[in-house]
């Protein structure tokens, strides 16, 4: 049996390796540094270490698979401890119009810049919240790609939790706090799936619609009370049902158009009818547009939320501005804003990238926090701050 | 033979060579006659691959520094026939850059779709495409987007300013705001490809292209292109891979292949 196993691997390994082709090793070295302005502590910032192996099976244009795998070491100088983590790993099989894949991967199908409403696939790592990373997960995805239509449909065995802010960025809980656990059941699983279609209108049209059922990214809160007391709080990432649509149009002229919403229930609410605090709708609509050479993304972004039995509907509208512009061939300014108008508070982001050699890019950033203390971006006026990184691609 | 044979064959002779520099002298007395319009047309119209995959490397100095880039871009159709351009190009170098792609659809209508991949965004961007972004610079480069997709024959008016040495020296007026106050070509007319172009902007030569080629599989193909602008800095392709009369169909101008 196992000379037969043997056999088997070795034979594969034959008949497959001369058909491997293309395999690329590449990498990166990236060494960060941050600071807080106020305090002058310094941030956080792990160093990374990050080796990507890529390669496809067949042809080169028309390979039969393809596959891909980051695995990133980090050093934490302020704990001195290092960390290995698998980023996005995967294998991609073509077959006709569909491709299958499975394992670590990211799934982005939002069209929009400082906010995803229709990304709901992965958690999202708010160690920074200024810096938001979507996570990769195990998923099995499907796509069918039919000319102006294409369909996407994901498959997560399990959920993963995200990262979610921590001090400075979140205050701390008064009362210790437990998260309900999800289990690896079939329960648990997460499915859904996006359909695009691209129409050859004006310089181009996408119309797309989501749909996926899920868990939220996002804890509620439960008081647990001894008595008349609160003596603890349960965090639990509710089941979610999500409906989206979006739209991007280039019109001409050098415009482009784009909006996308996205409405959520929890805890198996009713679409139409949902129980008080169990729904939201988070909209994005905004504008690109090229003038003189500086790309200019205007944005207003809308979010309800369904309030509690005790308190009304929570209504939010905030404004994005995004200013981008390279000078030569080698550096790239960037200005970005967000600005909340219920508390007129934001955030003001200038950037920096500059191309020291080839693959060796240096990028800075800076973070302005303003507003009340009792607003979205005030609460974190303390911690505007400053980051450098220098990275080297390999 | 008497005097009055070799007078006769002297004759002979005489017109025979008189003819032969006569039939010798047509051809270039005809080019010489060409207008503007008629040379730019045997540009646009000189044999060119169906579909192509070139490979290029890209290489931008200034100031004595240097970036370089490599890529791979598919090309099929012409617009002036009537057909939708599609170009599709990805770079292959440097790590940074690597994967990111850039799909292109320019339509008989004059209609441009353009598409931008991101995988470090894991995203394919619609991007609009207008007048100011044509004259942005090519990917950083002294090329601009407008350079690189070339222009549309039926948007400059033409005129020749001299011919010598087999060279048309061809003032290209444009029509419309293209960025450029105008082009002079410099057009070989044993091949009828430009062996330069001058840009003039605001009174001023603002940069200049040469091109090298070589025959490749029977085709008249760019070996070499420098831009060098006035301002001192230059961009170089080279290119390092041909594959010509490829039948490049529509699976390969897709977000599915940009990103693969």
């Amino acid at each position: 049996m196992k000379r037969a196993a043997t056999f088997l691997m070795l034979s594969t390994l034959i008949i497959l390796g001369p058909a491997l082709e293309a395999q690329v090793f590449s990498g990166s070295l990236e060494s960060r540094l941050g600071w807080y302005w106020g305090s002058g502590d310094l941030l956080p910032q792990t160093q990374l270490l990050g080796g990507r192996l890529d390669g496809k099976v067949g042809d080169q244009d028309q390979p039969a698979a393809q596959y891909s795998g980051r695995l990133e070491v980090a050093f934490d100088p302020a704990t001195a401890t290092t960390s290995v983590a698998l980023g996005e790993a995967w294998v991609k099989l073509f077959a006709g119009p569909f491709d299958l894949s499975f394992g670590n991967q990211v799934v982005a199908w939002s069209n929009t810049d400082a906010f995803w409403p229709i990304d709901v696939v992965n958690p999202v790592d708010l160690s920074l919240p200024v810096d938001p990373i979507r996570m990769p997960v195990p998923l099995g995805r499907l796509v069918y790609n039919g000319g102006f239509l294409t369909v996407d449909l994901v498959a997560q065995p399990y959920w993963v939790a995200p990262k979610l802010p921590a001090a400075p960025w979140a205050e701390a809980s008064p009362l210790p706090a437990t998260f309900e656990t999800v289990d690896p059941t079939w329960e648990n699983a997460a499915y859904g799936g996006h359909v695009k279609a691209s129409l050859g209108l004006l310089q181009g049209l996408d119309i797309g619609l989501t749909a996926y059922r899920g868990r939220a990214y996002t804890p509620s809160s439960t008081p647990n009370f001894t008595g008349m007391v609160p003596t603890s709080v349960t965090l639990a990432y509710d089941r979610l049902t999500f409906v989206g649509a979006d739209l991007v149009l280039a019109p001409g002229a050098g415009l482009l158009l784009k909006t996308e919403w996205g409405y959520r229930t929890l805890r198996d609410s009713s679409l139409l009818e949902p129980e008080a605090g169990a729904a939201s709708l988070e909209g994005v609509s905004g504008f690109e547009y090229n003038l003189a050479g500086v790309q200019l993304i205007g944005e207003y972004v809308l979010d309800w939320a369904k309030g509690a039995a005790a308190g009304g509907d929570s209504l939010a509208h905030s404004a994005v501005g995004i200013g981008s512009v390279d000078i030569g061939s080698r550096l790239s300014l960037k200005a970005a804003a967000v600005h909340e108008f219920k508390g007129n508070s934001g955030m003001v982001a200038p950037q920096l990238s500059y191309t020291l050699a080839d693959g060796l890019k240096l990028d800075c950033a800076l973070y302005f926090f303003y507003g009340g203390a009792d607003t979205t971006y005030g609460a974190w006026k303390d911690n505007s701050l400053g980051r450098i990184s220098l990275k080297y691609s390999f | 033979m008497n005097s009055y044979g070799c007078l006769r064959k002297s004759l002979a002779t005489a017109m025979v060579a008189a003819t032969l520099a006569l039939l010798a002298a047509s051809p270039l007395q005809a080019q010489a006659a060409l207008s503007g319009q008629e040379v730019m047309d045997k540009v646009y119209n000189s044999p060119k691959p169906k579909g192509s995959v070139l490979t290029m490397a890209m290489v931008i100095t200034k100031n004595g520094k240097s970036l370089s880039r490599t890529l791979t871009t598919w090309t099929t159709g012409d617009v002036a026939k009537g057909e939708t351009e599609k170009t599709l190009m990805k770079f292959l170098s440097p790590a940074d850059v690597k994967g990111s792609g850039f799909l292109n659809l320019k339509k008989p209508d004059g209609a441009t779709e353009s598409l931008l991949w991101l995988p470090a965004l894991g995203k394919v961007r619609r991007l609009g495409s207008g007048a100011s972004d044509q004259d942005q610079a090519f990917f950083g480069s002294d090329f601009t987007n407008r350079d690189i997709n070339g222009f549309v024959r039926a948007d400059f008016a033409y005129a020749v300013d001299s011919f010598a040495g087999g060279i048309y020296a061809v003032t290209a007026t444009p029509k419309k705001a293209l960025g450029y106050e105008k082009l002079v070509y410099h057009v070989d007319s044993s091949t009828w490809k430009y062996a330069k172009i001058d840009y003039w902007r605001g009174g001023k030569l603002a940069k200049s292209q040469t091109v090298a080629y070589d025959k490749v599989q029977g085709y008249d193909m760019p070996t070499r292109i420098l831009m060098s602008s006035a301002s001192g800095s230059s961009t170089e392709l080279s290119f390092t891979g041909y594959k010509l009369d490829q039948e490049l169909g529509d699976q390969y101008f897709t977000e599915r292949f940009l990103k693969q």
